[in-house]
């Protein structure tokens, strides 16, 4: 029936296993979805969203009283909300220009207009108080708290002078306003405050304020051919940090696929029919390296995604060659490490809740890159960047934070991280396959972390 | 007194050959110094009840686990560099869920060591062979568990191969598909591939085997060929079913002295088992019986396998293993109870 069948090599069911493992993950509606378009979609929410979010503070409607006894600083706050006009809720502009044009920016007039009464001049009123009564005050600090008064501001004497020592200006708000509304008011009486301070003294307030303007900087980076290209901080602190998550999440995306897909053949009862056809090391090559492969399409889809980014942002200098061949070998560190802690993991385990108490101890190193990141990305040659670039299952994430940043390290510590990397790799790889073969047979209670060791020793 | 039926086959054209081989698993010992040969082109039940060592054995057969002591050969050399002569249905069987059959029948083909066009090639036949065309498409989790079963039975034959352990191969069958596996195998087996399969089921075994090996608590009980098991386990015994089914049966013994004790037979409740002296030839005490009694018929028993069990396991010492743990297939055909005296 079947008496000419063709053989292939041994090599090819190493490739077979890889072949299923990468297709039966990277190949799959969840992981297009789940690697592909769910962060375009994420990306796309946020830029649609960045359309509809408006970052001026919603229409306000009610009064505002101003306890203001020289009537300078209420109309320096009138004349804040007027520059609003254009940018501020129609309702805000309409009360601004209102009181505007019935004041012509007269304080007087408009603590005349206002005097004793609530003016309401459209859907905001300001209110300015002359009196210095403080049962005046007491009583509208009270309609700010039955919410009769959208805010009450008390403007110290004090505070318009050369020297007003620690006197504040006193703010009163409903306990529902807005932090954007809250700073909407702080920005203007603070600067409508220094204004009349500025004037009372006879000094010109824009002229004193072109005069403290800080001049701007031009910075460029003068790269290796003698051109230059435009400096941005900010930006450069984000490339170590880029990365290092690009690394992150490649390798523990495929990691989580190794995990899952052992403890299926496992759960399944197919892990025996494999065994029986192929070796436990061509298995545990197999799946390794079918998932490498779903590792590198994550990095590269995810990088160059990243580096288009930065084309399109003309930030792509900010990416040395050096830098690439950094991550490739890190990232290889890193997948390799990774997926032995998960294939070991799976291969022992009945199910991803047995899985997380095996994989929980590993995880307390794995978390330092993280919860480090920002003191490393500040202080890359830092003592704590040092130290924990060598420690491993850390060395690849630690490394590649370090080396993403501007300062230059060290090439010994470089090398010495490889070394030690790729020798504890070495040394993860061969417990993981004693573990493996071990493993994969077991059925019922999870080991514990002593009895993993002991597979290791089983001969 | 028992004859030794402990017959290894000669050495020199083993498929598999198993030296003192020990496993144990804590302090429970599952394999004990068991020594077995299974011939090139043989047909050999491997039979026990639950628990017996079966699996084990077999496993340790496939290098899937390793004996603490003793060697095993397959084809000459281990079954890790022999995986691809060898076809191995395991006891634990499993699929990939969402994989569809013929994806999941090529990739075994590989892993085989098939090309994907040999693999592809053969997965269509063998679907063909087995009643499952049609179902090539379908995932494995959408299929019955019969299906489910036939088609790893398709993985562990796809890649032809000269060796076939069969571990239970026909557990959760019906018997329309049981009689098609039993077929095939036979078909494999007459084109000259060598085939172990284990099983508790002592009726099945007879049926097909040729070689019949038997273990309890990982003692091998019995090791030889079936014929010349039942030869040397002749139970001396007739199956008489009387004309007048109220005939007093137990007359019998006193009008015929060579008749030993009387008692019912299970597989005809009509019919007496009457026990021959062993001295005598049963078919010269057959006429003696006609003569006695009006007869409808009268045979002399063979002897089951699950009888031979019973003896044997009774004989070594060891508790005899319950009905259910036979089989019950095997228990429904083959034991007697006592219901005459005997002389």
């Amino acid at each position: 029936m079947t008496n000419t069948l063709e053989r292939s090599n041994a090599s090819g069911k190493v490739l077979a296993v890889a072949w299923r493992e990468f297709k039966h993950t990277a190949l799959t509606k969840a992981f297009i979805i789940g690697t592909l378009v769910f962060p375009v979609f994420i990306w796309g929410l946020m830029a649609v969203s960045q359309l509809f979010i408006s970052r001026e503070p919603p229409p306000l409607t009610g009064t505002i009283a101003i306890l203001d006894p020289g009537g300078l600083v209420a109309a320096e706050a009138t004349r804040q909300f007027e520059e609003l006009k254009n940018r501020a809720a129609p309702s805000v502009s309409s009360t601004v220009e209102a009181v505007s044009k019935a004041t012509q920016g007269d304080a007087a007039a408009v603590a005349k207009l206002a005097e004793g009464l609530t003016e309401d001049t459209g859907r905001v009123a300001i209110t300015v108080i002359h009196e210095t009564d403080p049962t005046k005050a007491d009583e509208l600090r009270t309609k700010v708290g039955s919410n009769e008064l959208l805010a009450f501001a008390s403007i110290d004497p004090k505070l318009l002078t050369i020297d007003p020592g620690d006197v504040k200006l006193e703010l009163l708000v409903q306990t529902t306003t807005s932090p954007k509304h809250t700073s909407l008011y702080s920005r203007i009486l603070r600067e409508a405050t220094v204004k009349s301070r500025v004037a009372s003294v006879g000094e010109d307030y824009a002229k004193l304020m072109t005069m403290l303007k800080s001049p701007e900087f031009n910075t460029q980076r003068v790269t290796r051919d003698g051109g230059t290209a435009k400096e941005r901080a900010d930006a450069r602190m984000l490339v170590p940090i880029a990365f290092m998550m690009l690394v992150w999440i490649a390798t523990f995306s495929s990691g989580n696929y190794l995990l899952t897909t052992t403890i299926e053949e496992k759960s399944n009862k197919v892990m025996e029919v494999l065994l029986s056809a192929v070796s436990p090391m061509q298995l545990l090559a197999g799946k390794i390296l079918g998932q490498a492969l779903v590792s590198a399409v994550i990095i590269v889809i995810y990088g160059a995604l990243a580096f288009w980014g930065l084309l399109f942002l003309s930030m792509a200098d900010l990416i040395q060659p050096i830098l690439i061949v950094y991550l490739v070998v890190f990232f290889v560190m890193a997948y390799f490490m990774i997926a032995t802690i998960m294939v070991a993991v799976g291969s022992a385990v009945s199910d991803l809740r047995e899985a997380q108490a095996l994989v929980g101890p590993a995880m307390v190193v794995l978390i330092i890159p993280l919860a480090l990141l920002v003191p490393i990305v500040d202080s890359p040659n830092g003592m704590l960047a040092t130290i924990t670039s060598f420690i491993p299952p850390a060395i690849p994430f630690i490394m590649i934070l370090r080396l993403g940043g501007t300062e230059p390290i060290a090439l010994w510590q470089v090398l010495l991280s490889i070394v030690i990397g790729f020798g504890s790799t070495f040394a993860m790889l061969w417990a993981a396959t004693r573990i493996f073969r071990v493993g994969v047979l077991m059925q019922g209670k999870p080991p514990t972390m002593l009895e993993l060791l002991k597979w290791v020793r089983y001969q | 007194m028992f004859p030794n039926m402990i017959r290894p086959a000669p050495e020199r054209d083993a498929a598999i050959s198993l030296r003192g081989v020990e496993k144990r698993f804590g302090t429970t010992r599952a394999v004990a110094g068991l020594d077995l040969v299974v011939p090139r082109g043989s047909l050999c039940g491997f039979l026990g009840p639950n628990g017996a060592g079966k699996s084990t054995t077999i496993r340790m057969i496939m290098s899937i686990i390793y004996p603490d002591s003793g060697t095993v050969s397959v084809l000459d050399g281990t079954a890790l560099a022999n995986k691809d002569r060898i076809g191995y249905l395991p006891e634990e069987r499993g699929l990939y869920r969402t994989m569809k059959v013929s994806e999941f029948l090529i990739y075994i083909g590989r892993l085989k060591g098939l090309t994907a066009a040999s693999a592809h090639r053969s997965a269509s036949e063998w679907l063909e062979r087995i009643e499952l065309k049609g179902i090539s498409k379908k995932k494995c989790q959408e299929l019955s568990k019969g299906m489910q079963q036939k088609v790893q039975f398709i993985a562990s034959v796809i890649h032809d191969p000269e060796l076939l352990i069969l571990d239970e191969p026909f557990s959760g069958l019906d018997p329309v598909n049981a009689q098609l596996l039993t077929s095939i195998i036979k078909d494999l087996n007459r084109s000259g591939k060598t085939i172990i399969f284990s099983t508790h089921q002592m009726h099945t075994a007879e049926a097909m085997c040729d070689r019949v090996v038997l273990i309890n608590h990982g003692i091998k009980l019995l090791d030889a060929n079936l014929a010349d098991v039942r030869a040397q386990f002749d139970p001396h015994s007739l199956i008489l079913e009387p004309v007048d089914e109220s005939f007093d049966i137990r007359e019998i013994t006193a009008r015929v002295p060579s008749i030993t004790s009387v008692e019912f037979d299970d597989e005809n409740r009509l019919a007496r088992l009457l026990r021959v002296d062993p001295a005598l030839d049963p078919q010269s005490v057959m006429s003696d019986v006609v003569r006695a009694i009006p007869t409808r018929s009268i045979a002399i028993k063979r002897p089951t396998l699950t009888d031979i069990f019973i003896q044997l396991v009774e004989a070594t010492g060891g508790a005899a293993p319950s009905l259910s743990e036979i089989g019950d297939g095997a228990a429904a055909g083959s034991t007697a109870h006592r219901e005459g005296g005997s002389r």
